[in-house]
């Protein structure tokens, strides 16, 4: 389980950053590693690096 | 196994939906977005940055990562990723819209000029200059109008006016939202009526209607902004096909072949080709007569329903729209196009008003009501809520599913009055 901080919480990407990115290199690094859970309160985060801006 | 090219903006709602549906038909998935990803190095195959400002550029970008790891099928998210995709779809030789069926259906006022033109019913409208003298122009306007900017998405900008004094004011309001972006705008003739949203696959430029919403809250401005959205359609079924045949003519006449669509129209009493209405809107005893010609066409969009309101969509057994137009663009087969069994809706929270968002207190008793799914709130503490129509980001979503419209459209507003949004 992950829980995202800083500009990732909230952000837009968080699930891109977590798929496509953490995922694929903790796997890399632990194989034993089959999946990573989302625990982050996205609709906290005070300050995302990338707000959704659509409706 | 098949990669797909998704073109995700960093600001978008449609992330996680679309990257859970690449996963769940394990698709090879590259991500490219406007912005460069901290770890794009860690992953240069999954993640791509792209100039989705030119799409040639874009295109050529693709091109390049294409050569290293051959791509099969490209998908945009929204208006503007939609014509990108369209761009490298071209440059790929993949299967997709034609560029310029993508752009018309981005422009409001090329995509009216087509369906004019092939005679699909839209209202009647004219290109402006901003800089031409509004006071002038206003008064050889026919009222009740719509201002329109040729870009904007989410009706930001859009302003109805009833009269010289109206439109002159909504002008210098429509002039500081664009602050230079476009220099011409629409003005088109306000339609009355009653408003629906379809949301289609075109397969082979066919057009199969995947879900008819109601919007019982009534559009008529001077904003446009949308609360509520329920599916299935009260509308009485004759008219339901009428309203999916205006949406394939509309789509052939911007030329669009491929991919998902979202239409807007509305049906009133007005008109030559219309449709004659005697309805009471909300409750769904609709008495209608209308003729061959069909309804409005408001606007057409070569994208999904928006933000993340095609979380109240299932198909088959349980299938999200994301994934459907996943496996559609790669040629996988698609179990079923029909959607499930139940009514559902959505609402987009209303902005409460201007100001900085402190708290949302209600969300827990909002989320109690039966019927009710979820509350998403999507906006942040110390988040500026900005009104329509300077604004269009609506603070949150609440999703509701039940046995009937009407029962999903009653959970959908009492959970909406649950909720208290605190602004400094």
């Amino acid at each position: 389980m992950l829980r995202m901080g800083g500009g990732c919480q909230g952000c837009g990407m968080a699930d891109v950053t977590l798929r496509q990115g953490i995922e694929g290199m903790l796997a890399q690094h632990i194989p034993e590693v089959r999946g990573i859970v989302d625990i982050t309160d996205h609709t906290t985060g005070a300050n995302p690096y990338f707000q959704a801006s659509k409706k | 196994m098949p990669r797909l090219l998704l073109l995700l903006p960093s600001t978008t709602y449609r992330t996680a939906a679309f990257v859970d549906a690449a996963r769940r038909i394990s698709a090879d998935l590259t991500v490219a977005s406007e912005q460069p990803s901290t770890l794009e190095a860690a992953n240069p195959t999954g993640l791509l940055t792209l100039d989705f400002q030119h799409p040639e550029r874009a295109a050529e970008q693709a091109h390049d990562f294409a050569r290293r790891h051959p791509i099969d099928a490209v998908v945009g998210v929204d208006d503007d990723t939609a014509v990108v995709a369209s761009v490298v779809a071209a440059r790929l030789r993949l299967p997709g819209n034609p560029v310029e069926a993508s752009q018309a259906a981005r422009n409001k006022h090329r995509q009216r000029e087509l369906l004019a033109k092939h005679g699909v019913p839209t209202p009647r409208f004219a290109l402006h200059a901003l800089a031409r003298d509004p006071q002038e122009l206003a008064r050889a306007i026919t009222y009740p109008c719509v201002l329109k900017p040729l870009h904007l998405s989410a009706s930001r900008g859009v302003i109805r006016a009833d009269n010289p004094a109206g439109f002159v004011a909504a002008h210098a309001r429509l002039a500081a939202i664009l602050d230079g972006c476009d220099a011409d705008f629409l003005v088109e003739d306000f339609v009355p009526g009653y408003e629906v949203a379809l949301e289609g696959l075109l397969v082979n430029r066919r057009l199969h209607a995947l879900a008819l919403f109601d919007k019982p809250d009534p559009l008529d401005g001077p904003f446009f902004e949308e609360t509520i959205y329920v599916t299935p359609s009260r509308v009485p079924a004759p008219l339901q096909k009428s309203i999916a045949q205006c949406t394939e003519r509309a789509a052939r006449a911007l030329g669009l072949m491929e991919g998902p669509v979202h239409a807007e129209l509305r049906y009133n009493e007005r008109g030559p080709w219309l449709i004659e209405l005697a309805a009471r809107p909300i409750g769904g005893h609709a008495e209608l007569r209308y003729n061959e010609r069909g309804p409005w066409l408001i606007e057409l969009a070569a994208r999904p329903i928006g933000g993340r309101c095609s979380a109240v969509l299932r198909f088959g057994d349980g299938v999200t729209l994301e994934e459907l137009i996943l496996r559609h663009a790669l040629g996988m087969p698609i179990p079923s196009l029909a959607r499930e069994n139940v009514a559902a809706g959505v609402m987009m929270i209303p902005i409460p008003g201007a100001g900085v968002l402190r708290e949302v207190r209600g969300v827990a008793e909002a989320k109690a009501v039966p019927l009710v799914e979820d509350v998403q709130i999507t906006a942040h503490p110390g988040e500026r809520l900005v009104p329509f129509p300077e604004g269009s980001r609506y603070p949150g979503f609440i999703f509701a599913r039940g046995e009937t419209p009407s029962a999903v459209e009653g959970a959908l507003r009492e959970a909406h009055r649950r909720l208290e949004f605190v602004l400094a």
